[in-house]
């Protein structure tokens, strides 16, 4: 076996795709060619970079929520005949944006509305300050008992809420725009994701942004990317 | 899991069973999200949105003879039903593209390897997100979760030759970036 012929067979050897006899040859090669050992030995690491990479745990009782979640979500679609009446067409056409409110003005409504982008928008707040920052939900109709869920990250709370990350509730919307101004507070100097689901459960739509915490004396706030 | 069970006494037997039988499978059903994701809420979220789907089907999960890699399938086809929601929504839901990498610590190293390491992560994940979907799923599911390919033929329903020739171009790609941003 010449090495460029063993180099094609090195993905398949180590993905046990090869017979024993293949298997016996390949390593009789390898014994053999220092070359082709190293080459090996690299792909070998390669491979362990991969199963290595690290995976944060979930957060404390996610499996747990997450079945409390799935068993109430289901009671509720059982209940609830109406809900099917809506539910399909509802995320495709509820459209989401996010309006950014300084106190001290309020940016124009095309520039603050989100459109397709490669990245989360990010809004940076000052440490310790309390900033309004608006979520628009444009409805197509008017439409009773839609679940708003709110995940804040751990380095901000919602005013009135203190020390809950995660806050949901029924609430109508009306036909066309639908403001939800949350009153965020910093507690830290740190970056998180702030995401808020408007829906039916099963079919919602998502709307996400990094709240990034500046600290004092470097407050600003940044209009979403567009590319 | 004995924790997850205990909270769940007391309730119907439905909702028992359900629990019993997709509970130890949630932690792997978890690390598959966030391989696909790249983000613990975005997995949090794959996962959570799976099972209020399969709960009403919990009857027809107790008779699924290897339920684990029919999760781990069900949750790959979800999680292409998001991407595709996503890509056609005219509103920007910031998935499937351009994901901000959360850094993980390696818990296990010490300061000056942690450190390497991270940094040797990074990059990697950075790399994974430059693949197109079909490499980067089946470099998860393959590489990362260690799926057989056997296995995989039939979780995503595809031939071993497509598997192994999608596998052997996926790594290529990813040694070019290693190389290109180790240079």
């Amino acid at each position: 076996m010449q090495c460029t012929e063993l180099h094609e067979y090195i993905d398949d050897r180590l993905d046990g795709q090869l017979s024993e006899v293949e298997c016996a040859t390949v390593d009789q090669h390898l014994e053999h060619c220092a070359d082709c050992r190293r080459v090996m030995a690299e792909e070998k690491a390669f491979r362990k970079a991969l199963r290595d990479m690290p995976v944060p745990d979930a957060s404390v009782g996610f499996a747990a929520r997450a079945l409390r979640h799935a068993a109430a979500v289901n009671a509720v679609s059982h209940q609830s005949g109406r809900k099917h009446a809506f539910a399909g067409g509802f995320a495709a056409a509820l459209v989401v944006g996010i309006v950014l409110w300084f106190v001290t003005g309020v940016y124009g409504p095309n520039g603050e509305l989100l459109t397709p982008q490669p990245q989360l928008a990010e809004v940076s707040i000052s440490l310790h300050e309390t900033r309004r920052v608006s979520l628009s939900f444009n409805a197509p109709e008017a439409i009773e008992k839609v679940r708003v869920s709110l995940f804040l990250p751990e380095h901000v709370e919602l005013e009135g809420y203190p020390g809950r990350k995660q806050i949901a509730w029924f609430t109508n919307l009306r036909k066309g725009d639908n403001v939800l101004t949350l009153p965020l507070s910093a507690l830290r100097s740190e970056k998180g994701v702030f995401t808020a689901k408007v829906g039916t459960g099963k079919d919602a739509k998502k709307i996400q942004f990094y709240l990034n915490v500046a600290k004092p004396g470097f407050s600003t706030l940044q209009a979403p990317q567009s590319t | 899991m004995k924790n997850i069970f205990s909270i769940w006494q007391g309730r119907k037997d439905s909702e028992s069973s359900f629990e019993e039988l997709v509970a130890p499978h949630i932690d792997r059903l978890y690390r598959l999200g966030y391989r696909f994701s790249g983000t613990q809420h975005d997995a949090e979220d794959l996962v959570q949105e799976l099972l209020v789907k399969l709960y009403p089907r919990g009857k027809e999960l107790a008779n699924i003879e290897k339920l684990g890699p029919w999760l781990s399938r069900s949750l790959y086809h979800l999680f292409i039903d998001q991407t595709r929601r996503a890509t056609s929504s005219p509103v920007a839901l910031a998935k499937g593209v351009g994901v901000e990498l959360e850094s993980v610590a390696c818990v296990n190293a010490g300061p000056d390897e942690n450190m390497l390491n991270q940094q040797q992560f990074a990059t990697l994940e950075k790399a994974l997100f430059t693949l197109n979907f079909d490499q980067r799923t089946l470099i998860a599911m393959h590489d990362m979760e260690g799926y057989t390919l056997p296995e995989l033929t039939t979780m995503l329903d595809t031939p071993l030759g497509t598997l192994k020739s999608r596998l052997h171009r996926a790594r290529a790609i990813l040694r070019e970036q290693l190389v290109e941003k180790h240079e």
